[in-house]
């Protein structure tokens, strides 16, 4: 862990090869994802916009290593994703992936510090310097005088920062957002569109932001539009 | 950390943390009760044997014989006092001794009534073992039952001579070299006698020689019950056979192992009885708490979504929820022996366990009260408290290890989807 936050702190490229996704649902199988190839970049600020069902959401959790493709290959760096374990996947999320989710998912018997805390407290390093980089993540959502505070007292706007903090809270390579606006108002929309683009800029971390929201798609440098599982277009 | 984090997610689920402990603490708290009361009741029956110096009783018990001026006292009968030498003769029998329990009517000289004294023909040369044992046997460790506070033990030439205990001779006004009338006859007190306090097998207001004692009863050379010590256990068995060819069927051989079954309320608990109900209530209690912790886990797939998107490994999720089946576990068993012990204690203050009545001579209209109050102590064994801490921390692993099983199962993007 390092003594402060850096995000990106090494570089990750992450190359995404004929990923196949598909589940079951009773009796039938619904294809989630179907020979999508994308390139990201390290540092890369990408949207993945297109419509409900359209495979967003499947694709940020195949990126974060909560799922495993059907087929195709995910390599993260040197690293190939569909390689790993559970207990590998769970380290690649450990130190190089931050998700931050629509509807926040904040423990709502945990203050806001305590929620940042989590992703934390599996690690030896002391509960001082732990609580020194929860502080410091906080801080740098701008939500650190709120840390006390349960969510249930927070506004949508004040949870999804303490999200995102929990998010960056292990200085991540990628931050991966899935409708992070779909819960908050314009204004509070546009502010953590604006944190994100400044986490953006502030390190090498890649964030990608499942939407399709126009207004959050625009704020991407690159936009990628995708339909019933394939990437359909990409704009730069 | 993830110590201090399972414990606030502990706290914070209280009535899940409650149900889980709470059925712990009552299931530790029966056992541990019920083991230290049976356990603690057993030690009481023993002290009244060894009182009397003997591992072994023997009587007769048939039906009350019909009232005479000195009758047997209570539904014991008249064994041959040849049954006393004949087990004394058995190999591993220490010592023997007779005694004829009686009961002997005076009028009341106020109402005119018929009144029992409870009296005991014991043998003068015996006093390491019986009702009046004054004197501890060679290489015992155990003190004597009873003192002489005023004058002497019967004497081998003694006849109509009478010990009595100071609350007899309270009770009837009567003091050292008074006489005292024991059914149609009248004795002469030679010693005070302290039982202090216990039950007291063939304890009895008066205390005579037993020549005597077969004199005033005039059934020829008869004891109603046989005290026996043994220098090894593994006597027991022929001691028993031997009573029972000498005696016949209705032989009743009383020793520790047996006493408390006769014994008021929980004594009756023997060991096996105790494992048995135990295996079942800890079986039961395992069953609740595991359920507890699935449908912890059931509750909490959001949380454990949460904590595996952020990088918890299965192992970690597995530690989370053992540790808070542990915390369950010790607070449960800590919660469980303490209440149990208390219980321990209060059944001692409520309910006073007696020796059986087979084992009491005295009448329910007796002059003073019959020597039959256990010395009860609830002493809890430091096994069973170990037991019931184990038992309580194995039943918080189970159902921990079955929890944390399930939690690992969970694939992170599923459990998110349930969100």
């Amino acid at each position: 862990m390092p003594s402060h936050i850096v995000l990106g702190g090494e570089a990750l490229d992450i190359h995404i090869e004929h990923v196949a996704k598909s589940y079951r649902l009773g009796q039938v199988d619904v294809i989630a994802l179907q020979d999508v190839t994308l390139q990201l970049p390290a540092g890369d600020f990408v949207s993945l916009s297109g419509p409900s069902g359209a495979g967003k959401s499947t694709l940020l959790g195949i990126i974060g290593g909560l799922e495993r493709p059907d087929a195709g290959k995910i390599l993260a760096g040197e690293q190939d994703l569909t390689a790993l374990d559970s207990e590998g996947l769970a380290m690649y999320r450990r130190h190089s992936v931050g998700f931050i989710f629509q509807s926040f998912r904040l423990l709502p018997a945990l203050t806001a510090l305590e929620n940042v805390m989590i992703p934390l407290v599996p690690l030896v390093e002391s509960d001082e310097a732990k609580q020194k980089q929860v502080i410091e993540a906080l801080d740098r959502v701008n939500i650190a005088h709120r840390a006390g505070h349960l969510p249930g007292e927070l506004s949508g706007g004040e949870q999804q920062r303490v999200a995102i903090a929990r998010a960056i809270v292990n200085g991540p390579n990628v931050i991966l957002a899935d409708e992070p606006t779909g819960e908050l108002d314009r204004r509070n929309g546009e502010l953590i569109m604006q944190l994100l683009r400044e986490l953006n800029q502030s390190g090498a971390a890649t964030i990608v932001v499942a939407s399709h929201d126009p207004d959050v798609v625009g704020a991407a440098r690159r936009q990628v539009k995708m339909e019933d599982g394939r990437v359909v277009a990409e704009t730069a | 950390m993830i110590w201090s984090y399972a414990w606030k997610g502990f706290a914070r689920r209280k009535t899940r943390a409650a149900l889980a402990v709470s059925g712990l603490a009552i299931s530790i708290a029966l056992l541990v009760a019920v083991a230290t009361i049976s356990r603690s009741v057993r030690g009481a029956v023993g002290a009244s044997l060894e009182a009397a110096g003997a591992d072994v009783v023997i009587q007769k018990v048939v039906k009350p014989c019909p009232w005479a001026q000195v009758k047997i006292a209570r539904d014991l009968s008249a064994v041959d006092g040849t049954v006393v030498g004949a087990v004394r003769d058995v190999e591993g029998v220490d010592n023997t001794t007779g005694v004829l329990d009686l009961w002997a009517f005076s009028e009341d000289k106020e109402t005119g009534a018929q009144h029992p004294t409870v009296v005991a023909g014991v043998d003068p040369r015996k006093k390491t073992i019986g009702p009046v044992r004054v004197e501890k046997a060679e290489g015992a460790e155990d003190e004597s039952c009873c003192a002489i506070t005023e004058g002497r033990y019967l004497l081998s030439t003694d006849d109509f001579h009478v010990m009595v205990t100071e609350d007899y001779a309270k009770a009837k006004n009567l003091k050292l070299g008074d006489r005292c009338q024991l059914g149609p006859y009248s004795f002469e007190i030679v010693a005070l006698l302290d039982l202090k306090a216990g039950a007291h097998i063939s304890g009895a207001e008066a205390f005579v020689p037993l020549k005597t004692a077969q004199r005033m009863y005039d059934g020829g050379d008869v004891v109603t019950t046989i005290f026996v010590s043994l220098k090894q256990g593994r006597a027991l068995p022929k001691v028993k056979e031997v009573a029972a060819t000498l005696v016949g069927p209705e032989a009743k051989v009383t020793s520790e192992a047996n006493i408390g079954e006769a014994t008021a309320a929980l004594a009756v608990v023997t060991q096996r009885t105790l494992f048995a109900i135990s295996a079942i209530v800890l079986t039961l209690v395992l069953l609740l708490v595991v359920k507890t912790s699935l449908a912890s886990v059931a509750e909490r797939v959001a949380e454990i979504g949460i904590l595996k998107a952020t990088g918890w490994r299965d192992g970690d999720v597995s530690r989370l929820l053992s540790a808070e089946a542990l915390y369950a576990g010790v607070i449960g068993g800590i919660v469980g022996t303490v209440v149990g012990i208390g219980l321990a204690f209060l059944y001692g203050t409520v309910v006073q366990p007696a020796l059986p009545r087979s084992l009491v001579s005295y009448p329910e209209c007796s002059t003073t009260e019959a020597p039959a109050a256990l010395p009860f102590q609830a002493t809890p064994s430091l096994w069973v408290l170990l037991a019931a801490m184990v038992a309580a921390l194995v039943i918080g692993s189970i159902s921990g290890y079955l929890a944390s099983r399930r939690a690992a199962k969970l694939l992170p993007a599923e459990a998110l989807r349930q969100l």
